[in-house]
């Protein structure tokens, strides 16, 4: 069986993946990162989250969604634009507050894991007058775990400069910035925002790459987006959300082997004849 | 972390600033060549803009330190300062001190600006380095001049300075984490704006009635004999005292209450007959109140962030 390392790791070099590979999980975390991973058990979860429910107003963010992520797992949360899929996020990083329920992350509030966490938000979060130099010393400052050796040599690969301020990037070069800067931290929890939101195809695939070679294989991955087709040899298991509930949450090797068709056949089958939208 | 969130600040301060430093050298520069060597019609409009550039300096300052508060707090930025992992009470102290800093450096820059001005004034009538001695000396020794001591003098100036920020920073980190609250949020900038009013109203209404009512005053004396006599002492002239009595009561003795609140009365019918009027200090200790539960109230607004 191919693991979801061999599909990453294949992924990214563009090479096709046979059952009889051995490249083994040891080899990736090798090459995928040089500082030490965290070694949480596969049975705790690192996120839980309990019956949460947010409104703005009469218009229903997210209403009583209950799930856990446990380590290593990665998590597609998929759903067309205004489902829910940023509230979902920002409710679990303790930037919005919820109705009702909660949200634990390692036996903690969220607004005490953000060491646990790496957060890439959908839009640029970095002041827009700031160098990438500037940019990456905020992130040695504040987090231990960030590897400074790495976020250069991401830089580098996606063509970016040292001195060169975030305003006079591009938005796909912005993002790419962000999420090398994001990508770079070794954690338990990555929350990716819509990382592709907005991007030309050429771009996605350096973002995607991006992530697949940086990823830590020991942490847990949630990455939300509607460009499914793009990501989905990604995911171990996917959210659908509709209209702020949970619509399907299965992984994916059950969902192929029960329906027979990829995640983005699946995604349309579910929500484009409701719709009549198409969503590529 | 503390002093990261500080430097982190003064980072993003120095961005917005980099510019405006170099160009106001610039024109002090263009001041003490053209007012100083009394360039006609040049000289008076350097000065002219240097006088309202050194004015506007500290509220620059401080209207900088808002804006940098609000979009490091409530727009995308804030996405990162938030799950920086570091305390809502360290964000918000950070958010103070690095204001402060900014403050301080501004103050410092715009007495630079002041003595340079000074100087091309003196330099352009002539009296040179001695004028420039003799305006400084005169303005060291205000509290002499009004017979108060040297250091209480300054002291309450340096008190002034200090609350002037401190009360200008409670007031709008209070406005805009409320206006931004969850509740506010859906008007954007509105939201700060509409908490703003209503706060000014309930300042005006509290702190006119413990302006009245607050058993603490300052109790002034001018003794008219002294002026009559052609006294310039400011000692002599009045005299200063502070008292538990509500100010109210003297406003009521000398008929100022009912039909006649807030008419204006002759001197000589308050302070005849060793006469006085008391300025309630209820408002100093509202304002300071209104610090406090400010300071205690915007840490615990930053705890329930909630970027819309």
């Amino acid at each position: 069986m191919i693991t979801k390392f061999e599909q990453s790791t294949a992924f990214a070099s563009g090479r096709p993946i046979t059952s009889g590979q051995s490249i083994t999980t040891e080899q990736i975390a090798k090459s995928a990162y040089s500082s030490t991973p965290p070694q949480p058990s596969a049975l705790t979860p690192v996120v839980e989250v309990k019956d949460l429910t947010r409104n703005y107003g009469k218009r229903r963010g997210v209403e009583s969604l209950s799930f856990e992520l446990t380590a290593g797992e990665i998590v597609g949360l998929l759903g067309p634009n205004g489902c829910g899929k940023t509230t979902l996020i920002k409710l679990i990083m303790g930037l919005l507050q919820p109705d009702r329920g909660s949200v634990v992350i390692r036996g903690q509030k969220p607004q005490v894991s953000y060491n646990l966490i790496s957060y890439l938000p959908e839009n640029t979060y970095l002041n827009p007058a700031l160098t990438m130099q500037e940019a990456v010393r905020i992130f040695v400052d504040f987090y231990r775990d960030f590897d400074q050796a790495k976020a250069w040599r991401m830089l580098a690969e996606f063509g970016l400069e040292p001195n060169q301020t975030l305003k006079t990037m591009s938005k796909g070069m912005q993002e790419k910035a962000n999420l090398a800067l994001v990508m770079s931290r070794d954690v338990p929890l990555y929350i990716l925002d819509e990382p592709m939101g907005g991007i030309d195809p050429a771009a996605r695939e350096t973002i995607l790459n991006g992530i697949l070679t940086n990823y830590n294989p020991g942490s847990t991955l949630l990455l939300s987006t509607h460009l499914i087709s793009d990501v989905e040899m990604l995911f171990d298991r996917v959210i659908f959300l509709d209209n702020g509930r949970i619509r399907l949450d299965r992984s994916v090797e059950e969902l192929r082997a029960r329906e027979g068709k990829s995640i983005d056949g699946l995604f349309r089958e579910i929500y484009a004849p409701e719709r009549g939208e198409y969503y590529a | 972390m503390l002093s990261k969130l500080i430097k982190l600040d003064l980072r993003d301060y120095r961005a917005k600033v980099k510019w405006a430093l170099p160009i106001y050298g610039l024109l002090l520069l263009s001041v003490l060549l053209t007012k100083g060597l009394s360039v006609p019609y040049l000289g008076g409009f350097t000065y002219g803009i240097a006088v309202v550039a050194t004015i506007i300096l500290l509220p620059a300052a401080l209207l900088l330190s808002l804006i940098h508060y609000y979009r490091h707090f409530y727009t995308n930025q804030g996405y990162l300062t938030h799950t920086l992992p570091v305390t809502p009470g360290q964000r918000y102290y950070g958010k103070l001190v690095g204001a402060f800093l900014l403050y301080f450096l501004t103050s410092l820059i715009a007495i630079f600006g002041v003595l340079i001005l000074v100087l091309a004034k003196t330099l352009g009538e002539r009296t040179g380095l001695a004028g420039f001695g003799t305006i400084i000396r005169s303005v060291v020794s205000w509290p002499q001049q009004i017979g108060l001591n040297p250091v209480l003098g300054w002291l309450l100036v340096f008190a002034l300075w200090l609350f002037i920020f401190i009360y200008f920073f409670a007031t709008y980190s209070f406005c805009i984490s409320s206006g931004m609250s969850r509740r506010l949020s859906r008007f954007s900038f509105g939201g700060p704006i509409i908490v703003y009013i209503i706060l000014y109203i309930i300042q005006q209404i509290i702190g006119l009635l413990a302006f009245l009512f607050f058993p603490l005053s300052l109790r002034l004396s001018v003794s008219l004999d002294a002026i009559n006599s052609g006294s310039t002492a400011v000692g002599d002239v009045l005299k200063t005292r502070i008292v538990t009595t509500m100010p109210i009561r003297r406003f009521h003795d000398l008929g100022m209450m009912g039909e006649n609140f807030g008419q204006d009365l002759p001197a000589e019918t308050i302070f005849a007959n060793n006469g006085y009027i008391d300025i309630g200090l209820g408002i100093f200790l509202v304002m300071l109140a209104f610090i406090i539960i400010s300071f205690i109230w915007t840490r615990r607004r930053l705890a329930r962030i909630d970027l819309r």
